[in-house]
């Protein structure tokens, strides 16, 4: 049976031109591939810097190690205007080796997982057979590797569900004892959630300090159950690729078998600063582990400052060597708090500001001033309630030499909707410009004190029942003042 | 001018303050490739827009109360205030968009659409909180501080919403960062006014006299009545009234009134008073000046 086995072929991705020949440049000797896993700019805003996480690995995977600062080449370019080159400010290797990696393992862990590399024996008894046996083996493999106390590993199986969740963590042990338990899956199981579960990964690893990586090992496609119990909420691919994303989280995909979904799984690892490897002799999953974690081990790191041009999202683009055939790129956000400039700027637009203080200037002018001349009554509440301020007001006109206020229709003043309001209650006089409230029958309170008779000044509030009427001399009275 | 009035008012200078910021701004963001950090850039565009935004909307106070004192004092208050605001607000404000910007940044164009823009709008809330502050600060009032903290916040929060949804919607259009300052300007403006109204306990009306149906609210602890520039509510133009002729302090929940040793002294309810609490309805008569204390 083992007669198909293919060779191993990995397939980096994020690499653009990626067969490099033997004879080409002297300074990235070795080098058949570079990649951008990450690119942090949070310190853009303090110091104008740029961190650009590379990976450059062998035609076989393994990165190359004993690169230099004058390897590599970087440029940036903003939007569509021209690649600019950036001078390395700083560079470094192997920074995720001094401060420990976070690894969590994803081992699908579906029906077919059971079957043997090819596909065409289906149910053997024998383990040796099965699919699930090499990848067990390569992580444990792996574990005996880790001899960093500060590196962390975790991991998650799966189906229909997510089975075993072991938290990232220096105990090996544990991991060992869950490989164990992870058996063949019934009928009813027989779903491959490989998506939610990637999603559901990244909260486990999320909480941990320094470079955090997701393994995925699948023989498949995603292949969702409907109205799953265990994933209510659908975050679907995208979902899975944006939390890693915004966790700085890279995502390595491997597609065991013939059968394992190329195109998706590539998807994950280049949108996600990771790999993807494609594996067709299950044997061959002892190395690539290892190769995965070298290749984080010896990340380089460079930083450089960033250009002003105004643009939402930059390129960096790094070249190895003479550049030709090197060269990785990806994006980072850059966009300021007030956007990009306008096309042209035309200094007609400097006219709104003068026409702005213009209005200003007219707006201090608006004078809210009280100009009625004649003496008058409004009504400030009626039954407790403000009062509609027009229509509401009575002139004492010239003519007349007394009103009243009340509740009847005679009135001049009319209050009506206080039930406490009687007929005519108030009387005010008029004799040679001198105001007398008359209030003979019922209680009336002029500034809160019960009368009978009073004369009126400006201001004066008057309260019949439960309403309020103030009393205005009006403007002609301040004139001569 | 009833109290929706001033509200209407502190909008309407927010908008003169935007659109006055507004031609500064675009030539700053026009020349950004020739500044030589991020963080010089920002300092330079929050630097302009908070001190002509700050200047223009630090008049309102001066402005509503008819003083040109006040106005002056705006002015300056603004202009300072305005300025740190800006170098301020801007700054978190892009600290806060580039670390949720590139958390957001290559995903699903909902996050673009929405992540973006909100983060955004924390900056110029930022902002707007400085912006607001700049009357309390020129009174030396806590209260209206706070009332500057909460409107400004309020205020920069919807109006940067709007700046930032111009920009989404409208990216071409060259007059889409105007509208979006005029509309963040009024935004705070309406904000602070309207959250002084709330949070004032009360009210005096004005009856009489040329400023009749003026409204003052007794925002502040401490509020003195009278004829000068420096008073908190200002009746200049009153015959009978001292420069500072009553002082009205909030105590435990009561508004006490104090006779600040006037001439023609301080009647409440038609009886001279040196010091009384203050009751709903209570009518207060300074010289001609007769107001209503109204409880909120």
């Amino acid at each position: 049976m083992k007669s198909h086995i293919f060779c191993m072929v990995i397939f980096c991705a994020l690499v653009i031109g990626t067969a490099a020949e033997a004879d080409d440049a002297q300074a990235a000797a070795g080098v058949d591939s570079i990649r951008i896993s990450q690119i942090d700019g949070s310190s853009l805003l303090i110091n104008q810097r740029v961190r650009v996480y590379l990976s450059a690995t062998d035609a076989g995977g393994n990165p190359v190690t004993d690169l230099g600062k004058e390897s590599f080449t970087l440029t940036e370019t903003a939007g569509r205007g021209p690649e600019k080159p950036r001078e390395i400010l700083s560079f470094s290797q192997g920074i995720n080796a001094n401060e420990g990696i976070n690894l969590l393992l994803i081992l699908d862990n579906s029906g077919s997982m059971y079957w043997d590399g090819s596909g065409r024996v289906k149910n053997s008894s024998d383990p040796m057979d099965w699919r699930v046996t090499y990848a067990k083996d390569a992580i444990l493999s792996l574990l005996n590797e880790i001899k960093n106390p500060l590196d962390k590993v975790g991991l998650l199986t799966f189906n229909v569900k997510i089975q075993k969740v072991i938290r990232p963590s220096d105990d090996k042990g544990r991991i060992g004892t869950a490989l164990e338990e992870a058996v063949k899956p019934s009928e009813e199981e027989a779903y491959t959630e490989l998506y939610e579960t990637v999603y559901n990964g990244v909260s486990y690893i999320r909480g941990f300090k320094g470079r955090r990586v997701i393994v995925v090992l699948s023989d498949g496609q995603n292949f969702p159950m409907k109205n799953n119990p265990a994933f209510t909420k659908r975050r679907g691919i995208e979902g899975a690729i944006e939390a890693a994303q915004r966790e700085g989280i890279s995502v390595f995909t491997i597609g065991l078998s013939t059968k394992a979904d190329r195109t998706n799984l590539s998807k994950i690892a280049r949108e996600t600063g990771g790999a993807f490897f494609t594996v067709y002799d299950p044997q061959e999953l002892k190395g690539l582990y290892s190769l995965i974690r070298n290749q984080i081990l010896n990340e380089y790191l460079v930083t450089y400052a960033a250009a002003m041009d105004p643009a939402e999202k930059k390129l960096i683009r790094v070249r190895a060597g003479d550049g030709e055939r090197l060269e990785a790129e990806r994006l980072y956000f850059s966009a300021t708090l007030f956007g990009i400039p306008v096309k042209e700027l035309r200094y007609p637009l400097f006219l709104f500001a003068p026409a702005a203080l213009v209005l200003l200037f007219l707006l201090s002018r608006v004078r809210f001033i009280y100009r009625k001349a004649a003496p008058t009554l409004s009504v400030l509440t009626v039954a407790g309630k403000k009062a509609r301020a027009r229509g509401r007001t009575i002139a004492l006109g010239a003519g007349k030499t007394q009103v009243t206020i009340g509740g009847s229709d005679d009135d001049d003043l009319t209050i009506s909707g206080d039930p406490k309001v009687r007929l005519t209650e108030v009387a005010v006089e008029r004799k040679g410009g001198v105001y007398t409230l008359k209030a003979e029958k019922s209680p009336v309170t002029v500034n809160n004190r019960a009368v009978k008779t009073r004369v009126l000044k400006s201001g004066d509030v008057i309260r019949v029942g439960d309403t309020t009427v103030v009393f205005d001399e009006g403007r002609a009275g301040d004139a001569g003042k | 001018m009833p109290l929706s009035a001033r509200v209407i008012f502190f909008g309407l200078t927010g908008i003169i303050a935007g659109v006055v910021a507004w031609p500064f701004s675009e030539a700053l963001i026009h020349y950004q490739a020739s500044f030589p950090s991020l963080i010089v850039y920002n300092i330079a565009i929050g630097v302009a827009v908070g001190l002509f935004m700050g200047a223009v909307f630090g008049t309102s106070e001066g402005i509503i109360s008819m003083s040109g004192a006040k106005a002056r004092g705006g002015i300056v208050a603004g202009l300072i205030i305005g300025t740190a605001g800006g170098l301020a607000g801007f700054t978190a404000g892009q600290y806060v968009m580039l670390s949720l910007g590139t958390s957001f940044f290559n995903s699903t164009g909902a996050f673009q659409r929405y992540g973006v823009p909100l983060s955004r709008a924390v900056g110029w809330a930022v902002f707007g909180v400085f912006i607001g502050v700049a009357e309390g600060i020129r009174s030396l009032s806590g209260a209206k501080v706070r009332n500057g903290v909460i409107g400004g916040y309020c205020g920069g929060l919807v109006g940067g919403l709007a700046v930032e949804y111009m920009r989404v919607f409208a990216p071409r259009n060259i007059y889409a960062r105007l509208i979006g300052l005029a509309a963040l300007g009024f935004c705070i403006g309406v904000f602070y006014g309207f959250i002084e109204i709330r949070l004032a306990k009360a009210s005096l009306l004005l009856l009489s006299g040329k400023l009749k149906g003026r409204e003052f609210p007794l925002t502040q602890r401490f509020t003195r009545v009278g004829g000068s520039d420096k008073t908190d509510v200002g009746i200049a133009g009153y015959k009978g009234v001292d420069d500072v002729h009553v002082e009205i302090r909030k105590e435990k929940g009561e508004f006490v009134l104090t006779d600040a040793g006037s001439k023609t002294g301080t009647f409440v309810n038609d009886e001279k008073v040196k010091k009384t609490i203050l009751n709903e309805g209570d009518v207060i008569r300074t010289g001609d000046a007769s107001f209503q204390f109204r409880k909120r």
